[in-house]
C-alpha cells in the first residue's frame, strides 16, 4: 500500500517539471517585449538595455529557465513587476480567498449531488426522479456568472438582503465574511450540482443493477442499508473523481465568479495580471494554479485506496 | 411428501412483464417439503430463474406475478406488501446466485456481509451473529474462517465466494433457500464439491431447496423431484429417480440426450502429416512491477507444451481457467510469441508476421455475441475475411457466403439480420461460417459451446462433427468441459498451472487416467448415460490404485 503512496508521490515530479517548462516556454513565445511593453511610450534604448538586464532577459532561453527554476524550487517566484510584492504572497493571500469559497461551494454541491443523485435513481422514472434530473439539467446549462448576477440583482439590489460585492477576512470578521461569501457560494453550488448530480444518478443506477444488490435484498436488508451501505460506498468510488475534477479547476479557475462578485481571488489575480502585463506574475500564478490542479488530484488518488480495496491490491 | 411439513406451495403462477404481456412463466404449480431438495431445470428463456424471483419477492423491473398462489409456511406471498415481505427474506427465504464473486458487495468485508442482516433485523447480537457465521462457514469447508471474515470478496476464489453466500443464505435458518445455478460460473473440479457442502448445510438445518440448473445431468443425482421447465410452461415434474429411469416428455429425453456423453458414429479420416507442430512452446508473461528498477519477473503461462495435431483430426486441450490453454491457441494463431520452442503450423514456423498463419489458422469464439460486430449483418460478418483479398469479385463472394451459411444451416432469411436478431445457437453458427469461409486448413475453438444451452451445444457439436467430415480441417479444440471432449476430441491434452499432466487418446485417457489430477476432473464430473432400454442413469466415475 505505501508503495502506492509513494508511485503516486512521484509521479507528481514529472508533470510538474513539464509544467514549468511549458509556462516558461509560452512566456517566451507571446509576442513583444515584456520590457518595451512595461515602458509603454517612453523610448528610451539605455532604460530597455538596464530593464532586461536586471530581468535577465538578455540571456539564452536555457539559461533563463534554469536561472528561473532554481528559484521557482524554493518558492521564490521574483517579484510583482506592477506592485513590487512578492509573487508567492500574493498568490497565497490570493489562494486563501479562493479556497474559502470553492471548498464550501464543492463540499455542498457534493453533498447534494450524493443525497439526491441517490434518491433518484432509486425512484427512477418516478416524479421525484424527473424533477430532480430537471433541476440538475437546469443547473448544468446556466452559466454560473449569471447565476451570479441574478443573485446580486434579487437578493442584493431588490430585496437588499446581503452585500453583494466585496470580501471580509473571516479572521476579522466571521460573520460579516459569511454574509458576503452566500451569495458567491450559492452561484457556485447551482453550477456545479447538476454535473456531479447526474453523474451519481447514473452511477447509482448502474450499481442498483448489480448482483450483490439483489443478494443483499435477498439477505433481507432494508431499503436502507442496501441504499446506504452497500451501493453507495460503491457509487463514492467514481464521485470522488469527479469532485476532485471540481476542486482542481474551480480552485485556478473561478475567475469568472470572482469578478461578479469582486472577490480578490486567485482567478481574478491571474486576468488582472495579463490585463496589467506583469508577466512575472502570470508565469507565477500559471504554475501555482496548475501545481493545485495535480496536488488536489494526487490527494484524491490517495483516497482511493480507502474507499476501493481493489485497489489496495493491484498496487 | 412423506408426511414431512410443506414448506412452498406454488399453484398456477404466472408471470409477464406488463399487463398485456405474454406470459413468460405460465401456469405452473409445485410443492416443497421441509429438507426435501427440488430441481427445477430449463435451458434460458424457461423462466425458471423468474419463477425463483417471483417466489423471493426479488422480480427484476416491470415483470409481475399475474396471476396464482405462492405460499410459504402458509402465508400467502402474492401481494404481499414490500415491507412484510422483506421482513421474510433471509428469514424464511434466501437465495444463492450464479456470480458468487458479483454477488458478494465488493468493498465490505465478508463478515459484514454475513452478519448484517441478522444484526439489523435484531435476531442476534453482534456476538451471537459473529459465532453463527464462524460456525456456518466451518461448515462449508472454508479454512480458517475467523480470518475470512476479515478479507474482501476479490481477495477468495470463485468456489470460496460461493461458499461464504451459502453461509450468508443461512445465517437465519431459512425454511427455504433458493439456488440458481449455483455452481455453473465455477471451476468444474470444485463444483461438486459447493453443491455437496451447500446441500448438506441445507440438510442439516432442515431447510428445504429449490435448485435450479440448466443441467439435468448435474442436479438429477442429487434433487428428490425434478420440475422441467420449457418456455414458461411445466414440462414435467417427477421424482428424480423416475426421471431419469424413464422421462416421459421428449423434450426431458432431449435434454437428457444433449447431456449424454455420444461418441461421433464413423472414425475419421486422420492424415498422417501434422498441419501444426507445437515443440517445446514456453509462454511468459511480463508481472507487472512496482518500480521500473526492478527485476523483470514472468509469469509462466505455457510451460514446455508439445503436442501436434493432424490433418482433419480434433485435439482437445482441457484445463481449468489459468491452465494455460486459451494462451496456447493464441500462440498457435500467431497472437502470442512464444518464449522458447517453436511452432510450425502448416509446415512453416509461426512468425511475428502471421498473414499466411492466419489465412491458415482460423478462430471460433467462446462468446458469439461479443465476437460479432454488432452493426454488421449476417452476411457482412461471413464474406468479411473474404474482402481481405482484394481482386474478389462481388458475385462469387456473395455465392460462397451463402454456400458456407448453407453449410452451417442458416437459412437466407436470416442474411440481413444482426446479432441482436439471433439467438445464441444461431450466432455460434455465423461465429463457425465466418472462420470456415476462407477454408483454413486449422481451426482453434476456445470454448465455442460453453456459453451456449445444453440441446443448444449438442447441435452445435454435431454441426461442428459434420462440418470438419466435409471441409477436412484440423482442430484444436480449447474447453474445461470433459463432456464435451468425450464427445468431440480424438486426443486429449490435458494442462495444469501451463504444464501438459497427461496426453493421448480421448478414450484411453478416460478409460484409465494415469495423473492425480485427471482423475480428480473425472471424477468431480458424474456422466449421464443411456440405459439398455429407454432410460438414463448416472455414472460415478472410480479410478483405483495411485498415479505413478
Amino acid at each position: 500500500m505505501s508503495t502506492y503512496f509513494l508511485k503516486r508521490l512521484l509521479m507528481i515530479v514529472p508533470t510538474l517539471l513539464l509544467v514549468t517548462v511549458t509556462v516558461f516556454v509560452v512566456m517566451r513565445l507571446v509576442p513583444g517585449d515584456p520590457v518595451a511593453m512595461m515602458l509603454g511610450d517612453i523610448d528610451n534604448p539605455e532604460l530597455v538595455r538596464q530593464m532586461r538586464e536586471e530581468l535577465r532577459l538578455d540571456e539564452p532561453i536555457p539559461v533563463q529557465y534554469v536561472d528561473w527554476f532554481r528559484r521557482v524550487i524554493t518558492l521564490d517566484f521574483g517579484e510583482s513587476i506592477v506592485t513590487g510584492e512578492p509573487v508567492f504572497d500574493t498568490m497565497l493571500s490570493r489562494l486563501g480567498v479562493t479556497a474559502q469559497v470553492v471548498f464550501i461551494s464543492v463540499a455542498l454541491a457534493a453533498i447534494l449531488a450524493i443525497v439526491f443523485g441517490t434518491l433518484a435513481a432509486w425512484r427512477q422514472n418516478r416524479a421525484s426522479d424527473l424533477a430532480i434530473t430537471m433541476l440538475a439539467v437546469g443547473s448544468m446549462s446556466v452559466p454560473a456568472f449569471w447565476v451570479g448576477i441574478a443573485l446580486i440583482i434579487v437578493f442584493g439590489i431588490k430585496l437588499q438582503w446581503l452585500p453583494t460585492v466585496g470580501y471580509v477576512s473571516p479572521l476579522d470578521d466571521l460573520s460579516e465574511s459569511l454574509q458576503f461569501m452566500v451569495l458567491p457560494v450559492t452561484a457556485l453550488v447551482v453550477a456545479e450540482t447538476g454535473a456531479l448530480l447526474r453523474m451519481v444518478r447514473s452511477t447509482t443506477l448502474d450499481v442498483l443493477r448489480m448482483d450483490y444488490i439483489t443478494a443483499a435484498r435477498a439477505r433481507g436488508l432494508g431499503e436502507r442499508t442496501v441504499l446506504f451501505r452497500h451501493a453507495l460506498p460503491n457509487t463514492l468510488i467514481p464521485t470522488v473523481t469527479l469532485v476532485g475534477f471540481a476542486l482542481g479547476s474551480l480552485l485556478g479557475g473561478a475567475a469568472v465568479i470572482e469578478t461578479v462578485f469582486t472577490l480578490p481571488g486567485l482567478g481574478r489575480l491571474l486576468v488582472e495580471s495579463v490585463y496589467a502585463r506583469d508577466y512575472v506574475m502570470v508565469q507565477g500564478v500559471m504554475i501555482f494554479v496548475a501545481a493545485i490542479y495535480v496536488i488536489v488530484n494526487l490527494l484524491v488518488d490517495m483516497l482511493y485506496p480507502l474507499l476501493d480495496p481493489r485497489v489496495r491490491l493491484r498496487a | 411428501m412423506n408426511g414431512a411439513a410443506t414448506i412452498l406451495q406454488v399453484e398456477d403462477v404466472s408471470v409477464s412483464f406488463g399487463a398485456n404481456a405474454p406470459r413468460v412463466l405460465d401456469g405452473v404449480s409445485l410443492q416443497l417439503a421441509a429438507g426435501k431438495v427440488l430441481a427445477i431445470v430449463g435451458e434460458s428463456g424457461s423462466g425458471k430463474t423468474l419463477l425463483a424471483r417471483s417466489i423471493i419477492g426479488l422480480l427484476p423491473p416491470g415483470a409481475m406475478v399475474r396471476s396464482g398462489r405462492i405460499e410459504l409456511l402458509g402465508q400467502d406471498l402474492t401481494g404481499l406488501p414490500g415491507a412484510a415481505m422483506r421482513k421474510l427474506r433471509g428469514d424464511q427465504v434466501s437465495m444463492i446466485f450464479q456470480e458468487p464473486q458479483v454477488s458478494l458487495n465488493p468493498v465490505v468485508r465478508i463478515g459484514r456481509q454475513l452478519t448484517e442482516a441478522a444484526i439489523e433485523r435484531r435476531v442476534l447480537t453482534p456476538d451471537a451473529a459473529r459465532r453463527r457465521a464462524l460456525d456456518l462457514l466451518e461448515r462449508v469447508k472454508i479454512p480458517d474462517p475467523a480470518d475470512v471474515m476479515k478479507r474482501y470478496p476479490h481477495e477468495l476464489s470463485g468456489g470460496m465466494c460461493q461458499r461464504v453466500m451459502i453461509a450468508a443464505a443461512l445465517m437465519l435458518e431459512p425454511a427455504l433457500l433458493i439456488a440458481d445455478e449455483p455452481t455453473t460460473a465455477l471451476d468444474c473440479a470444485v463444483q461438486r464439491d459447493v453443491l455437496e457442502v451447500m446441500l448438506e448445510a441445507a440438510r442439516r438445518e432442515d431447510t428445504a431447496v429449490l435448485l435450479i440448473s440448466h443441467d439435468l445431468g448435474l442436479v438429477a443425482g442429487h434433487a428428490d423431484d425434478v420440475l422441467v421447465l420449457k418456455a414458461g410452461s411445466l414440462v414435467e415434474k417427477r421424482a428424480a429417480r423416475d426421471i431419469l429411469a424413464s422421462p416421459a416428455a421428449d423434450y426431458t429425453r432431449e435434454l437428457l440426450e444433449a447431456a449424454t456423453v455420444a461418441r461421433p458414429a464413423s472414425p475419421r479420416d486422420v492424415g498422417s502429416n501434422p498441419v501444426c507442430t507445437v515443440d517445446g512452446v514456453t509462454i511468459d508473461y511480463p508481472v507487472r512491477r512496482d518500480w521500473p528498477w526492478q527485476e523483470q519477473r514472468f509469469h509462466r503461462a505455457v510451460d514446455n507444451v508439445s503436442l501436434d495435431i493432424r490433418r482433419g483430426e480434433t485435439v482437445a486441450v482441457v484445463g481449468e481457467s489459468g491452465s494455460g490453454k486459451t494462451t496456447l491457441g493464441m500462440a498457435i494463431l500467431g497472437l502470442v510469441a512464444p518464449t522458447g520452442g517453436t511452432i510450425m503450423v502448416d509446415g512453416e514456423p509461426v512468425s511475428t508476421d502471421p498473414r499466411r498463419t492466419r489465412r491458415f489458422t482460423q478462430l471460433v469464439f467462446q462468446n458469439p455475441y461479443a465476437a460479432l460486430s454488432p452493426r454488421k449483418t449476417v452476411r457482412e460478418s461471413v464474406a468479411e475475411p473474404l474482402l481481405v483479398d482484394r481482386s474478389a469479385d462481388a458475385v462469387s463472394v456473395a455465392a460462397r457466403t451463402r454456400a458456407m451459411l448453407d453449410d452451417v444451416g442458416l437459412p437466407a432469411a436470416l442474411d440481413d439480420r444482426r446479432p441482436h436478431e439471433l439467438s445464441g445457437g444461431q450466432r455460434q453458427r455465423v461465429s463457425i461460417a465466418r472462420a470456415l469461409i476462407t477454408q483454413p486448413g486449422l481451426v482453434i475453438a476456445d470454448e465455442p459451446v460453453s456459453a451456449l444451452d445444453v440441446t443448444i451445444q449438442a447441435q452445435i457439436l454435431g454441426l461442428f462433427a459434420r462440418l470438419q467430415a466435409s471441409h477436412g480441417f484440423a482442430c484444436l479444440f480449447v474447453t474445461h468441459d470433459l463432456g464435451v471432449v468425450e464427445a468431440v476430441a480424438d486426443r486429449v491434452v490435458v494442462l495444469k498451472q501451463g504444464r501438459v499432466v497427461e496426453s493421448g487418446d480421448t478414450q484411453a485417457v478416460f478409460a484409465n487416467p494415469r495423473h492425480a489430477y485427471t482423475r480428480e476432473l473425472l471424477t468431480a464430473m458424474p456422466v449421464l448415460q443411456p440405459d439398455t432400454g429407454s432410460g438414463f442413469h448416472i455414472v460415478n466415475r472410480h479410478f483405483g490404485g495411485v498415479s505413478p
